[in-house]
């Protein structure tokens, strides 16, 4: 039993375990793409495992895709960026000293529930760029090792795609057919195929037919709202159902504090602040953070103890830092006949692998991935869509006419090497709504990024005029841009260069797991999710074989 | 919410007139004050207070601007003056704006006429996309 502080300032409340005797054998902290995973597999191995979610559950029939003024939901309360979003159960992130805005949601299903998922793997040459190109660090294991995990959360996830794409290892059959390309991204694959460039249909974790369940996407287009079908991979509709009732418990309401540790530095639980402010203390044996590359380095450091001075689990001193996005710039072709963009998932249709990795004759190190994007709703294009120019004023509906559903983007996600300035850190001013010190970035694109995005650009510029754009419009950098957050807490076999080994569990604290995109050594050039949820996944069941000792409440299943 | 419980009847009109200047009519579309926009916006911007925030602000620069050296107002001068001055001011608005405008049904009957866009939201029906 632990005596809090009401951190609003009531008096101190006596909370605890106690009443109910519960120690769960493991704690997950967020319910997102990664903590759903761990919890899911952990469930279904007979662990007794909670699950801590600061937001609450979805209601897809409440999505907003079906209502008149469904673009300005997607521009206020479905915005990606929580500044722009606020709702209650959001946190500020300050972000003033980043050119790229943070990117998340709290929810039970996370950022998934945001998504569009667009579901690549990482290519076995991003495990180890020291090797390869004597830059960063490798990773601590191999794209072999973690192929199987991939595989098997491709099943849960359910992913559209076409296998035996050259550029990438083989792979099993993908679950369903390829997202339809569209009018946009079969005028984009011409493009390729006449400069005799790569591309391949994208895998996608979008049900391209009825899936487990989930009905066929009926390309609708506004993934952002919430897939009120249930077509697309969220993992509260993917991992959720079948984790409750394995028998784990997910709380929600609750926004995690700190996480406790004994006084030998062991994690012992953690403190959440319930929906009404008031602190509570669940205890386990062993706790998993799941929160994201920002909140998981904030709770990390929020949770410093005599043994852990300077921050949990970071005697290294890089919880928070060699934070990585995806730098990104957007290169819009615009064509003289309709492409109807607004139709089909806006991320998923196809990407090319023709610049991805290093090349001796250009001036960077490591490459690019370039994905094709369809294009928005009409209120959407008129400010602005993918880097366009619509201005107000008497030019507004010209403009606008010629451009809406006219256009198709390409991306250049370029690979964002580590840099320990890069970081996250507190806030010594901004907290959330319960007084919590808020997370602070600062961060900066280097030089090698800026190369990577300048030669993209121009890539993409010869896809469109290949393609037959009439006009060709360039964004540098998607200053909305920073939905991949890895790095915060990486992984290595070396405690003085990492935060966590090779399968998560933290080198300060045995009994410490980190499972979200804040392990990665390197981020690649590929959206991480499908990374991030096999290492959750690798990580689960390495837990459940090795971990700490767990109550032997349930048996194991199988 | 009615838009008066917002703004007083003044600050009403001159939200009326900015609309006009940020979204004229043309031969195809109409003009903002055509289709009433303005107690669309007004319906908007009182669900979250920094909207009902970037209006005053965007009025009271509007209003501020009013000298005998400022751009004569109603004009794209004038606006573009306090753009300058409230920049998030005037992107909050316009957004408000578009999101309305291009919600009413009178656009969405243009926009099916010229560009096919269906003119209901997404869902439920969604779209035909195509095998390719």
């Amino acid at each position: 039993m632990q005596a809090q502080q009401d951190l609003r300032g009531g008096p101190a409340t006596e909370v605890g375990d106690q009443a109910t005797g519960e120690t769960d054998d493991v704690l997950v902290i967020g319910a997102g793409a990664s903590g759903a995973v761990a919890s899911w597999a952990l469930a279904r191995a007979g662990f007794a495992v909670t699950c801590l979610e600061q937001g609450g559950w979805m209601d897809p029939s409440a999505y907003t895709s079906d209502h008149d003024d469904w673009e300005y939901h997607r521009l206020r309360d479905h915005n990606p960026n929580p500044n722009v979003r606020r709702l209650p159960h959001d946190y500020p992130v300050v972000d003033v000293d980043t050119p790229i805005k943070p990117l998340l949601y709290n929810a039970v299903g996370g950022s998934t529930v945001l998504w569009s998922g667009h579901f690549p793997r990482f290519h076995p040459d991003d495990f180890r760029v020291r090797s390869l190109d004597g830059v960063a660090e490798d990773w601590p294991l191999t794209y072999a090792e973690l192929a199987p995990y991939y595989e098997r959360n491709d099943v849960m996830m359910g992913i559209a795609g076409r296998s035996g794409d050259p550029a990438h290892p083989p792979r099993s059959a993908r679950q369903m057919p390829p997202v339809p390309l569209g009018a946009g991204g079969q005028r984009l694959a011409a493009g390729f195929d006449a400069l005799g460039w790569h591309w391949w249909p994208a895998d996608s974790a979008i049900a391209t037919r009825p899936y487990r369940g989930r009905s066929a996407c009926n390309s609708c287009g506004p993934c952002e709202l919430g897939c009120p079908t249930g077509a697309k991979a969220s993992v509260d509709v993917t991992h959720w159902p079948e984790a409750l009732a394995r028998g784990a418990r997910l709380i929600t309401g609750a926004r995690v504090s700190e996480i406790t540790t004994d006084a030998h530095g062991r994690a012992t639980g953690a403190v959440y602040l319930d929906a009404e402010g008031v602190a509570r203390h669940r205890r386990a044996r062993a706790v998993i953070v799941a929160a994201n590359a920002i909140g998981t380095s904030r709770l990390l450091l929020l949770s410093a103890s005599p043994a852990h001075p300077e921050g949990l689990a970071n005697r290294s001193g890089l919880v928070g830092r060699n934070l990585m996005h995806h730098p990104i710039a957007t290169v819009t072709g615009v064509f003289d006949d309709l492409l109807d963009g607004y139709r089909g998932v806006t991320a998923c249709s196809l990407m090319s692998m023709e610049f991805y990795g290093t090349d001796p004759d250009r001036d960077f190190v490591r490459g690019y991935k370039l994905q094709a994007l369809r294009s928005h709703g009409p209120a959407v294009t008129a400010l602005g869509g993918f880097g366009l120019d619509v201005p107000w004023g008497a030019d507004h509906h010209r403009r606008h006419a010629e451009l809406f559903a006219r256009t198709a983007s390409l991306t250049v996600t370029a690979e964002d090497l580590p840099d320990p300035g890069n970081r996250v850190t507190l806030d010594d001013r901004v907290t959330d709504a319960w007084g919590i010190p808020a997370p602070r970035l600062t961060y900066a694109v280097d030089d090698n990024s800026r190369r990577m995005l300048e030669h993209g650009i121009g890539s993409a510029t010869q896809v469109m005029e290949a393609a037959g754009a009439r006009e060709i419009l360039v964004t540098p950098l998607l200053v909305q841009g920073g939905f991949h957050l890895m790095g915060t807490a990486r992984m290595g076999d070396d405690p003085a260069h990492s935060v966590v080994d090779r399968w998560g569990r933290a080198h300060d604290c045995d009994n410490l797991f980190v499972v979200d995109g804040s392990t990665f050594v390197t981020g690649a050039a590929m959206n991480p999710t499908s990374t991030i949820q096999a290492l959750a996944l690798r990580t689960a069941e390495h837990l459940a074989a090795h971990g700490p000792t767990r109550a032997g409440a349930r048996s194991r299943v199988a | 919410m009615r838009a008066h419980d917002v703004l007083d009847e003044r600050e009403h009109a001159r939200l009326a007139e900015v609309l006009d200047v940020l979204l004229p009519g043309d031969a195809e579309r109409p003009a903002a004050s055509a289709l009433g926009l303005v107690d669309e916006v007004v319906a908007l911007a009182a669900r979250r207070e920094d909207d009902t925030a970037a209006v005053r602000a965007l009025l009271g620069e509007v209003d501020s601007g009013a000298s005998a050296s400022a751009p004569s107002w109603p004009s794209a001068a004038a606006l573009s003056r306090a753009e300058q001055a409230v920049p998030e001011a005037v992107r909050a608005v316009l957004q408000l704006a578009c999101c309305a405008y291009y919600a009413h049904p009178t656009v969405r009957d243009v926009l099916a006429r010229t560009h096919g866009y269906p003119p209901r939201p997404p869902q439920p029906l969604g779209y035909e996309l195509g095998a390719g």
